[in-house]
């Protein structure tokens, strides 16, 4: 409470933001998957007042809270709007399949850049601005942005099936998954690194250390993800690995050690 | 050929496989019934090296993990990855070169659409078609008829009869019986996590009786149906 009110002092565009966060926890519940059991185990009646019911009790604290802050128009149309999303299911998975470079090799970067395409458009965009403005610390920042995404593609856990499938032997099998997380995190980077380079030229060696630690990120994040396969990272490996981060040259020591970690790990499912 | 020697699984207390002795001989196509819950999956998994257990997997020499392929009931797709990425995938984790790979498509999947979108049968579909392209030697069919439909059924069984007469190893699991029955050579009854009765071609029906005689009737007059 305390803290929404020091937003809605603070910012005054935090009345669109309040209808939007109750919409996206309204959407949340409106699956058709979810839905359709619903209409499935009880009556139409039923089936309406429950919805009714539960995208009003999702958006009545926001309401609530706009009144409070004598947005009543807002509040109004948050509660209206959710009552209106009731008669509808959330739309399904986009099946619109977006090309990408990574075919050859397809698993991380694949699932990764379709899912967050978006993102690298902004990183790539950043980029342009840096050097349209002459800012070459905005451009620093998209490059380490764009690593650390490409790292976080690493958080994603498969199920078993999808290392047990591979043939290689562990070493061959950590060697082939550095290999493509490399050259894909560098295709990826490529667009902001050349236009760095050639930008802010007196900067380059900046640039390609940048580029350097980066790719080490992206090895960190691997070899990490398969030293505590299956199970996520656990709370100190991840502090590590945050800390490694702001101080690139402890990877030089974290990543050994997360590799040979990774490499007895994974006796148990190769 | 295959030899299993006194396979124990647990999870905990609960033991669910007792000691399983079996023989699976190349060029033989091996059923396992057994009703839900008897551990038919949790046999497939441990063979498959998915899950560890007490006791041996023996293998001719030659074979191994690296020439097992595994169907399991209910195929796990990726997001965001077509059903040719998905070939591709597996192909490319048994390091095998398949070109055209659209033309080989037995099931006429939509290869170039998110996999994880398929309905339950084409998911199957898919992965039986990418275990087709491994050209494995070891073949683990867990329920491979479930969500199929009618033609692909068909189309499946003689894909398994033509790996039959290819000399390799097919072992598949059904708690349908009439779906074994037309394309076994062998059949092992699975119960409470032991094996309680194998029969050749010959014998089924003995099978089939066993898994009958199991009080149905008195089953069904408890859901007082009226």
């Amino acid at each position: 409470m305390v803290f929404s009110k020091l937003l809605f002092i603070k910012y005054s565009w935090m009345r669109f933001i309040f209808p939007l966060v109750a919409f996206f926890f309204v959407l949340n519940i409106g699956s058709r998957e979810r839905n359709d059991f619903l209409k499935n185990n009880f009556t139409l009646k039923n089936y309406r007042q429950i919805r009714l019911v539960e995208n009003g009790l999702l958006a009545l604290p926001f309401t609530l809270y706009q009144f409070f802050e004598q947005e009543f128009l807002f509040g109004f149309l948050t509660m209206l709007f959710a009552m209106i999303l009731s008669f509808f299911n959330t739309k399904q998975q986009s099946a619109l399949v977006l090309p990408t470079p990574f075919s050859k090799n397809p698993f991380e970067f694949i699932i990764g850049f379709r899912k967050i395409w978006l993102v690298f458009l902004g990183l790539y965009a950043l980029t342009f601005i840096s050097v349209s403005v002459g800012n070459f610390n905005l451009g620093v920042f998209a490059l380490f942005v764009l690593f650390l995404v490409c790292m976080a593609f690493y958080t994603y856990l498969e199920p078993l099936f999808y290392v047990w499938v591979y043939s290689l032997s562990i070493p061959d099998f950590l060697k082939s998954k550095t290999t493509v997380g490399l050259s894909y995190s560098f295709l990826l980077s490529l667009p902001v690194f050349i236009t760095l380079l050639i930008a802010f030229s007196g900067n380059g060696y900046i640039v390609l250390m940048l580029e350097t630690v980066g790719l080490c990120y992206v090895l960190m994040g691997l070899v990490a993800k398969y030293a505590y396969y299956p199970g996520e990272l656990t709370i100190l490996p991840g502090i590590v690995v945050a800390i490694c981060i702001f101080a690139p040259p402890l990877m030089l020591v974290t990543i050994p050690y997360f590799y040979f970690k990774s490499k007895r790990n994974l006796l148990l499912y190769k | 050929m295959i030899r299993i020697k006194a396979l124990h699984k647990s999870y905990g207390k609960n033991e669910v496989l007792k000691g399983i002795d079996l023989n699976f001989e190349r060029g033989k196509v091996n059923g396992i019934v057994g009703e839900n819950g008897a551990g038919k999956t949790t046999l497939f998994r441990s063979f498959a090296g998915l899950e560890t257990y007490d006791g041996t997997i023996e293998f001719e020499a030659g074979l191994s993990k690296d020439n097992i392929c595994f169907l399991p009931t209910h195929p796990y797709m990726l997001s965001k990855i077509t059903g040719l990425e998905y070939l591709q995938l597996l192909c490319n984790a048994r390091d095998i070169q398949v070109d055209q790979i659209e033309e080989k498509n037995p099931f006429d999947l939509p290869l170039n659409e998110f996999a994880e979108q398929y309905s339950t049968g084409m998911k199957k579909k898919l992965a039986l078609t990418a275990i087709f392209f491994q050209k494995n030697e070891v073949f683990l069919f867990d329920e491979p008829f479930n969500g199929l439909d009618l033609q692909s059924n068909m189309l499946l069984k003689d894909i398994i009869l033509k790996l039959r007469n290819l000399n390799k190893i097919v072992i598949v699991s059904s708690h349908i019986f009439s779906a074994l029955g037309e394309i076994c050579d062998q059949m092992h009854h699975l119960k409470n996590g032991k094996i309680i009765d194998s029969a050749q071609k010959a014998d089924f029906g003995r099978i089939e009786q066993n898994m009958r005689n199991d009080d149905f009737r008195k089953r069904i007059d408890r859901l007082d149906l009226g």
